[in-house]
């Protein structure tokens, strides 16, 4: 489950599959940090894994109300694990952007708003 | 009776001063600290430090494969719970800091979350190194000589070595007329854009009492004594190879090299009694598990307010309710505009880049404080948890804002009031067989006064092209500045100091750390703890 679960988080976040190495340091990282949830945490996770396509609106919709949610927590983890990770340096570092990205920045914060909308809705039915 | 001059109780900053002053003068010295280590090896610096390779934090970031170990920590500490316990937001580097707080350093509160530690050179083991003198108006509301002060800034800039600007706005509530210290450090282009807007609506921001400057910082611009300039890495939260930024250690380990001084560690002080001999301190060794006794002619507490105010009330037995100051800490994150969409230079430092004080009254009293930051080597992951956003866009989003972040830390300055006390009780699960009762709330008018201050802040950040995106509370204790435990007073009266040091009701016993102090002002209080440590002890007779 952890390893499917390192899987999804590495897709959603960098749109690329971990290494071993990479997989095998999320386990880790979730057995030494004893995460736990409630049966409602867990059911969210366990949805989230089996339909990756719902996850950016599952993350999203959880920043409303439960913003240390179980899930949340793990996508942290991944998100630590990959920023120190040489392979995807440059995914997480400031660059010089031309004037158009602006626009195209712009448009993804407001599409992460209406995600939070969409996210909070499906949570209603998990 | 026993052949040590004085026994210093602590290794921090206060410790550490007053310790040297009188090695200096030639008396024999103890001192006696819990002293925890980043590692068992010997040395201030842990063992894991000196596995992280001496390069930039960017040249890291590219090539080392290992990196997570030294930036989350071998068991990945640095993604542990947020929400609460001491030290949660520590780098796996210095989160020795608190280790053993919470089992030796009991206490209840609904409303204060203090941070201490038990660490070899204690909370100066992570000190921000911001360095603020203290007024003419605030050393008189302290109770602090001003002349033995002024003159004891220029003895710990000496030491402990400083970089400042003293030719800016802020050099009135940052160096003052300190001569001792270095030329200023760089600061970064995100730091360099606000200061040029500063200068530009200087008269505007001037005239509603705002000055905006470099801080000065215990961090050097170049080399001192054996220790070496600042490198600009951006790796002080995880390692300092150079030795560029005043950790007190580094004056202890000088110590350890004099006879007339000798340092022992693992001991937690429980309390002290005087006879006709001296004093006498009775400690819980933390290994052996066994109470201790030693004995000098003089005894020097310098654990910090708080613990030092819980071995006098041990000591005294008594479960008098005292009082103690605290600052006020808020911060938002703003967000320079113009800088947004930048790549962050590769060389830079992550401590405060500039200072902004606010001084309504022309008169250096009353000020409120704000350190300004940038945000690189804390990691994007732990600014993402933070954000109300699904963690993908966010990422994204934050990658075109971050160059453009400032972190605004406010202190507001605190004077005693009965809604902040601490009071010993008894309880018989503890090694010291008493926990302690903390509470810290401000009064309706004090929150009121607070947040209008901080309403001037954001205008002024935004007058200057910043916009505060949020405020957050860290929670009572947060600014990790505490003082007033045991007031000076001019008056013998118990549970205060007279304005030597001397603890009231004994002979031979001194506190030379903040707990005299009775204001707290907003300017960062550890370089005038330094000096108030060397001016306590610099007048007793060996």
């Amino acid at each position: 489950m952890q390893e499917k679960e390192a899987e999804i988080f590495s897709k959603y976040l960098v749109k690329s599959s971990p290494s071993e190495t990479l997989i095998s340091r999320y386990v880790l990282a979730c057995n030494k940090l004893k995460l736990a949830g409630n049966a409602k945490d867990e059911k969210i996770v366990s949805f989230a894994v089996r339909n990756p396509f719902f996850l950016p609106l599952l993350d999203a919709g959880l920043t409303f109300s439960k913003h240390k949610s179980l899930l949340r927590k793990k996508i942290m983890i991944m998100l630590a694990i990959l920023e120190t990770t040489p392979e995807y340096y440059e995914q997480f570092n400031t660059k010089n952007y031309s004037g158009v990205k602006w626009i195209g920045i712009f448009f993804r914060g407001c599409w992460a708003v209406a995600k939070m909308i969409m996210g909070k809705f499906i949570l209603m039915f998990i | 009776m026993s052949d040590v001059d004085f026994i210093v109780v602590g290794s921090g900053c206060s410790g550490a001063m007053a310790a040297q002053t009188l090695v200096e003068s030639g008396a024999r010295v103890l001192m006696l600290d819990v002293g925890v280590k980043g590692a068992e090896d010997e040395g201030r610096v842990a063992s894991d430090e000196k596995k992280i390779p001496l390069k930039d934090f960017e040249s890291i970031r590219v090539e080392e494969k290992n990196q997570h170990e030294y930036f989350l920590g071998k068991n990945f500490e640095s993604l542990e719970s947020t929400e609460s316990g001491s030290g949660v937001q520590l780098t796996p580097a210095r989160k020795h800091i608190v280790k053993h707080v919470d089992e030796f350093l009991k206490y209840s509160s609904e409303s204060f979350v203090p941070v201490e530690s038990l660490a070899y050179g204690g909370l100066g083991a992570g000190w921000g190194l911001g360095c603020c003198v203290y007024s003419t108006a605030e050393m008189k509301q302290c109770n602090l000589p001003e002349n033995e002060m002024l003159n004891a800034y220029d003895v710990v800039a000496g030491r402990i070595g400083i970089s400042a600007d003293e030719k800016d706005d802020a050099d009135p509530y940052t160096i003052g007329k300190t001569k001792n210290h270095l030329a200023p450090l760089k600061i970064d282009a995100n730091a360099e854009l606000l200061l040029e807007k500063y200068n530009i609506k200087k008269s505007g921001l001037n005239q509603n009492g705002f000055f905006l400057g470099r801080p000065a910082l215990a961090l050097l611009s170049e080399n001192f004594n054996d220790r070496k300039a600042s490198a600009y890495d951006d790796m002080h939260f995880y390692r300092d190879a150079g030795n560029s930024a005043y950790r007190p250690g580094l004056t202890i380990d000088e110590l350890k090299k004099k006879n007339n001084f000798s340092y022992i560690g693992n001991q937690l002080i429980i309390s002290f009694s005087e006879n006709e001999h001296g004093v006498s301190v009775k400690t819980f060794d933390i290994e052996s598990k066994e109470e201790k006794i030693f004995t000098a002619k003089n005894l020097v507490l310098a654990a910090g307010a708080l613990s030092t105010a819980r071995i006098v009330l041990r000591s005294f037995n008594s479960e008098k309710q005292i009082s103690f100051l605290c600052n006020p800490y808020t911060y938002y994150p703003c967000l320079q505009w113009k800088m947004a969409g930048k790549k962050i230079e590769q060389n830079k430092t992550g401590m405060c880049q500039l200072s902004l004080f606010h001084d309504p009254q022309g008169t250096n009293f009353d000020v409120a404080m704000a350190s300004l930051y940038t945000y690189r080597s804390l990691f994007l992951f732990r600014l993402l948890n933070e954000v109300p956003l699904n963690f993908r866009d966010a990422k994204e989003l934050m990658r075109f804002l971050l160059s453009g972040i400032i972190i605004m830390g406010i202190h507001h300055p605190d004077s005693f009031s009965s809604n902040r006390f601490m009071k010993r009780m008894s309880d018989a699960g503890t090694v010291t067989k008493d926990s302690f009762k903390m509470e810290f709330v401000l009064g309706e008018e004090e929150e009121a006064k607070i947040i209008s201050r901080e309403k001037l802040f954001k205008s002024a950040m935004s007058k200057m092209g910043a916009t505060a995106l949020k405020r957050v509370e860290p929670g009572m204790g947060a600014s990790i500045h505490y003082a007033g435990t045991l007031p000076f007073s001019k008056e013998e009266k118990e549970l205060s100091l007279d304005l030597n040091g001397r603890l009231q009701g004994t002979k031979n016993v001194y506190v030379a750390d903040s707990s005299g102090f009775t204001y707290l002002p907003a300017k960062g209080l550890t370089f005038s703890l330094m000096a108030n440590a060397h001016n306590v002890v610099k007048k007793l007779n060996t």
